[in-house]
């Protein structure tokens, strides 16, 4: 490749396997892992017509 | 990754027409494959449809011994049997080494079935319609369950829970 061209940035980021290999893992933590996390964190309690149902309170 | 890198200027190059097939190709299956997975749960019926809620060990019990005073028909081994109304919440706990209470439902009717541990992992199986599911403590795992044929079902513990786990058998009776 002549020094004059530059190379182009998809390229820069195909070529970067380190880079690849990151996001490999990156990618499924942020969208399984984390996500996974979010949804335990956020899960609602037992709903209070229920409980009151059967403890009457 | 390729063991060497490739030649040099190949971002450049052209992209041959067998390898855009193939690409073309892996791309319709994966959309068909994404798609089909919301079609197969909506229309075959294989994956249950469930809520999950936050709990204790605590609440959970206490919910459990109020519905066994409210709907408790007998005993049986020193377990208790429940008649739940159809439509109802119906709560199956899971301890070292037993389920608890033995449950009878009628045929055809949809009940939401709460199940959780007092203790440690357990694994909920249905046999011999071999249904499964985790047991965990702290999260009530909510089945919406419609029984469509009747007899006894046994449940298994199949997740190991301790020495006592291959006695840890409860049962579901189905009524006409």
């Amino acid at each position: 490749m002549s020094e004059e061209r530059k190379t182009p940035g998809l390229q820069l980021f195909f070529d970067d396997f380190m880079l690849l290999l990151f996001l490999g893992v990156a990618v499924y933590a942020v969208s399984y892992l984390i996500w996974g996390l979010i949804e335990i964190a956020w899960l609602p309690p037992i709903p209070d017509e229920i409980k009151q149902a059967l403890l009457g309170r | 990754m390729a063991i060497l890198p490739p030649s040099e200027g190949w971002f450049q190059q052209k992209v041959a027409k067998d390898e855009k097939i193939w690409m073309g190709l892996a791309f319709v299956v994966s959309v068909f494959l994404f798609f089909w997975m919301i079609i197969w749960h909506v229309y075959a019926k294989q994956n249950p449809s469930f809520t999950t809620y936050k709990t204790t060990p605590e609440e959970f019990y206490a919910l459990t011994e109020a519905f066994i005073n409210k709907y408790k028909v007998g005993e049986e081994n020193g377990i208790p049997v429940v008649k739940p109304p159809p439509g109802s919440d119906v709560f199956l706990l899971a301890r070292q080494f037993r389920w608890e209470p033995v449950l009878i439902l009628k045929k055809g009717e949809e009940y939401r079935i709460h199940i959780s541990s007092l203790d440690v992992l357990h694994g909920i199986s249905i046999q011999p319609v071999n249904m499964n599911f985790m047991v965990y403590p702290k999260y009530d795992y909510v089945l919406t369950f419609r029984p469509t044929s009747a007899g006894e079902y046994a449940i298994v513990c199949n997740e190991f829970c301790g020495i006592g786990h291959h006695m840890m058998i409860g049962k579901i009776i189905v009524e006409e």
